[in-house]
């Protein structure tokens, strides 16, 4: 049965799917633009923390 | 004043583009496969796409590498492009408000928050993050996207499915063009194929992203090392 065998970027049989395949059509807006927003904004702060701790 | 009600246009192999019901279960697959009377053609390449063995000089079966090249815009070859044009050439109406499953890995996350906006993909996000992000995102699928009616019960083992990381649960509604490709040599996984976006059919939108309850592996995991929780998100197509 040729599903799940992890291989590779072409591991994208019937049943799985690689990066970038399905393409988003809308854009995101109001609640939810600034949701994404400030989470990106937070994480980006979040891993710039970590790095300064780590040196 | 009464407005006009379009009447449920019925496709040659006798599937409606519209239900009165809500989304609900297909029942009796086995009649519903031979209601679709596929032609010799699609026979023929749903024997090709179903085949589990590797091709010949290949790591890959048929199906992998139609869909890889299709996803990365490669040229099909002949074969290909034979077992393309007749499976797609026999999708039909589904014919009924349907519920649909697939199980896939955490790559199907990434691929919708990236093209909503997120940097960084689904590691570390909360469920209710991912519902903040996701409910709302439309996108398009260029494959032919295999889905089960059955939630794979009938498969020799069902938790190669059910334990990955993200169960999709597609609200198809009747007029979504599919197929049904029978009994496959891999083994009966309730199969539903859903034609390639385009032409204005088969468009999905999220709905809901929420928790399943259950615990999942990790792409390449094994079965028994169930660490993550699993994701539903529900999608409507249209």
């Amino acid at each position: 049965m040729a599903v799940d065998k992890n291989i590779s970027p072409k591991d994208c049989g019937r049943w799985d799917t690689i990066p970038g395949v399905l393409k988003v059509v809308n854009k995101p807006t109001g609640a939810q633009k600034k949701f994404i927003d400030q989470f990106n904004a937070e994480r980006a702060a979040a891993a710039k923390k970590k790095a300064a701790k780590k040196k | 004043m009464q407005s006009a009600v379009r009447p449920p246009q019925v496709d040659a192999n006798g599937f409606s583009d519209t239900d009165a019901a809500g989304y609900h279960d297909l029942y009796n697959g086995r009649q519903y496969y031979q209601q679709q009377n596929l032609d010799i053609d699609a026979r023929v390449a749903l024997a090709d796409y179903l085949d589990p063995n590797t091709l010949s000089g290949s790591l890959y079966n048929f199906s992998q590498n139609m869909n890889h090249a299709v996803a990365i815009g490669q040229p099909l070859d002949a074969q290909q492009q034979y077992a393309w044009d007749s499976i797609t050439g026999a999708m039909h109406n589904i014919g009924y408000n349907v519920n649909l499953t697939r199980y896939d890995h955490g790559e199907y996350l990434d691929n919708v928050l990236t093209g909503a906006g997120i940097t960084g993909g689904h590691a570390g996000m909360s469920v209710a993050q991912l519902k903040q992000a996701l409910v709302g995102v439309e996108y398009t699928d260029p494959r032919i996207l295999s889905t089960s009616y059955n939630n794979f019960k009938n498969a020799t083992d069902p938790s190669t499915f059910t334990t990955r990381e993200v169960k999709i649960t597609y609200k198809a509604k009747a007029s979504t063009q599919a197929l049904m490709p029978g009994k496959g040599s891999g083994g009966d996984f309730g199969e539903i194929l859903l034609k390639p976006s385009g032409g204005g059919h088969n468009s999905y939108r999220i709905v809901d992203v929420k928790t399943t309850g259950a615990k999942a592996r990790p792409k390449g995991g094994s079965k028994n090392s169930l660490t993550l929780q699993q994701i539903e998100v529900v999608v409507e197509t249209y």
